[in-house]
């Protein structure tokens, strides 16, 4: 996992000196996970997850399939883990449910990391008024209830696609249509979750900027752009794994928490938040309903932040000495 | 001094006035109208005008953003679309102590039960009761509130029955039991932590050791002279959490069955009722604004180096 969020952030023009050091940063990740039983344990979980979404479709019943003659059942041997309100397979859900819940995180970090980028380069390398009139917009925008935006724009996108998307919006609504109704959400989370990147960034790009190396480039003539990719943003490749391994959790957690408000993913495509809010529907009888997707939401951000935890300390070697 | 103090409070203004022009055009480009869920059936157009023209959503957009603006400066943040006998300001005051209460009980519980927790795993770094003050606080930082409510309802209300499962009699009952653990574990977890990673760097400062070599007692050293270094930078968190907790309180609020200002908004959002939309995210951003402030004000309290000027 390390080594592929390093691969996907690397702008692809690795020098051999730089080569040596991302697999430094790998070895020492997989060194740290070896090393503590509850980030092999973690791992383990993630790994569960991972191959309960490639294998979703490939389970014995489908997520959407109804056996109105079976409802709410216990776990038996026939489902595993029982089955929900409409005799649908829980644990079909629950495989599918891990999938809808890594497509949107995927997409929102990716999302927030470009604009994060973006905005954050921008500022910290042009400074003076850019760099003003960017920071005080981001002041501003933490400011703003960002969970308060997300149900904004989430219904907003939503409402839009519902209604039929003409001429701009038709991308979107392709896009929309592709990932079956998940654009929404995810262009929510990754709209409102870039502001602590862009400032990373940012502050990263400040301290860089007046290093001997940049000078001498400038010097030589190199374009603003030029220092920016080849200098600069690998530079800055550390801070932004932290901040990616931050935001896929936070995804998952509001992805959840719209769905399960009922503005998120809409059935009867299932998401972990969807299932929770069914299974509180028909607590008193059925507590087992939303005993299972309760312990996926929990258990996957409990590993994803044990495993980030383990990157961060890889990545920050600062911060090895106050743990 | 003072000039610092005005400068942030002034600030405030075009945060709001930013969260405003966001939420108005948001809200107002969202397809759909307030009056599409008004009843049983589909309301006529000539009713659908009448209305439109009542509220002054036949005007322009532009005119509308300024009109609203004008009353909102005034205090008046115009009537409900969906309950058309209340005010915005009416259903704010009657929403809103509900969520306030919650919240502010519950980070009342996240802080006094984070600083000995978090003063004891770092007095005690390294040996088992770190261990386990740390492993706890990994798993509350994990977990979701609407996660927690969920299990606490299904345990305690549902299994043992302590507890009702959904509705609400007050700060003091029963019914607030849920809904405030759920809403404390995550800014208990995170503040646990901050506060020992902030006591473990006070640990080996020199005035510590001044103090040690000068025969204080070891309680008198943690307790009088690190916890108070120690808390400045865990008091910019608990004014995060604290906004996160009144904002975030909707989930909580939903599946407990509380009638707070954060359900409100989810219910206002569905209905188009622009007036409550706006009304309720400027109410938020002016108290994350708030909130803000009050600890940048506190840092001057805490820390007398940066009353003092620079």
């Amino acid at each position: 996992m390390a080594t592929d969020l390093a691969v996907g952030l690397d702008p692809g023009t690795a020098s051999p000196s730089r080569r040596k050091g991302r697999r430094g940063l790998a070895w020492q990740f997989a060194r740290r996970v070896r090393r503590d039983p509850i980030a092999v344990t973690a791992a383990a979980i993630v790994i569960v997850v991972l191959v309960a979404a490639v294998a979703a479709t490939s389970l014995r019943y489908s997520y959407a399939e109804q056996d109105l003659r079976h409802r709410s059942e216990q776990p038996s041997r026939n489902h595993l883990l029982g089955t929900d309100q409409l005799g649908r397979d829980v644990l079909a859900r629950l495989a599918y449910g891990a999938r809808v819940s890594l497509i949107v995180a995927s997409a929102a970090t990716t999302i927030t990391l470009v604009i994060g980028v973006t905005v954050g380069a921008t500022a910290g390398y042009a400074g003076g008024r850019i760099d003003a009139v960017l920071m005080r917009f981001v002041d501003a925008m933490y400011a703003f209830p960002d969970l308060l935006f997300v149900i904004l724009v989430g219904s907003l996108i939503r409402g839009k696609v519902d209604e039929g998307a003409d001429g701009l919006l038709r991308p979107v609504a392709s896009l929309d249509h592709a990932t079956n109704g998940l654009f929404p959400v995810f262009l929510a989370l990754g709209l409102t979750s870039w502001l602590t990147t862009s400032r990373l960034v940012r502050a990263q790009m400040l301290a860089l900027k007046t290093t001997e190396y940049v000078q001498a480039s400038k010097g030589s003539g190199a374009t603003g752009t030029h220092i920016i990719r080849r200098h600069l943003l690998p530079n800055t490749i550390a801070p932004l794994i932290v901040a990616g391994t931050l935001a896929i959790p936070n995804a998952i957690l509001l992805e959840a928490g719209l769905s399960f408000i009922g503005l998120g993913v809409q059935p009867p495509m299932p998401s972990w938040g969807i299932m929770l809010s069914d299974g509180v529907a028909s607590l008193r009888s059925f507590p087992h309903l939303m005993l299972f997707p309760a312990i996926a939401i929990g258990l996957t951000l409990l590993a994803l932040n044990v495993l980030g935890d383990a990157l961060r300390d890889a990545v920050d070697p600062l911060l090895q000495h106050t743990r | 001094m003072l000039q610092f103090y005005v400068r942030r409070v002034i600030a405030i203004v075009p945060t709001l006035l930013l969260v405003y022009t966001m939420v108005f055009f948001v809200a107002h480009a969202t397809p759909g109208g307030p009056w599409d869920m008004l009843g049983e059936r589909p309301v006529s157009a000539q009713v659908e005008a009448n209305l439109n023209k009542k509220y002054n959503l036949d005007k322009p957009l532009a005119q509308q953003y300024v009109t609203y603006l004008a009353n909102a400066v005034r205090g008046d943040l115009g009537p409900s679309y969906r309950n058309r006998s209340q005010s915005v300001s009416d259903i704010i005051r009657q929403f809103f102590p509900v969520s306030l209460q919650l919240g502010a009980a519950a980070m009342l519980v996240a802080v006094l039960l984070a600083l000995p927790l978090g003063g004891l795993a770092a007095t005690h770094r390294g040996t088992w009761i770190d261990g386990s003050i740390v492993a706890i606080t990994t798993a509350g930082i994990s977990l979701p509130s609407y996660v927690v409510a969920s299990v606490l309802i299904v345990v305690l209300g549902v299994n043992i029955g302590w507890v009702p499962t959904i509705g609400w009699d007050g700060l003091f009952s029963a019914s607030s039991v849920v809904p405030i653990i759920a809403l404390a574990v995550s800014p208990l977890a995170a503040l646990t932590r901050f506060f020992r990673a902030s006591m473990v760097e006070e640990l080996h400062r020199d005035y510590v050791r001044t103090a040690r070599s000068k025969g204080l007692r070891e309680r008198a050293v943690v307790m009088g002279h690190m916890t108070r270094n120690a808390l400045i930078p865990v008091t910019t968190v608990a004014g995060v959490y604290f906004s996160y907790v009144l904002v975030g309180s909707f989930f909580v609020e939903t599946i407990a069955g509380i009638p707070g200002l954060g359900r409100y908004f989810v219910i206002s959002v569905a209905a188009r009722d622009y007036p409550v939309i706006i009304g309720t995210s400027l109410l938020y951003a002016l108290l994350v604004a708030v909130v803000n402030l009050v600890v940048d004000l506190s840092y001057g309290v805490l820390d007398p180096r940066i009353r003092h000027g620079n």
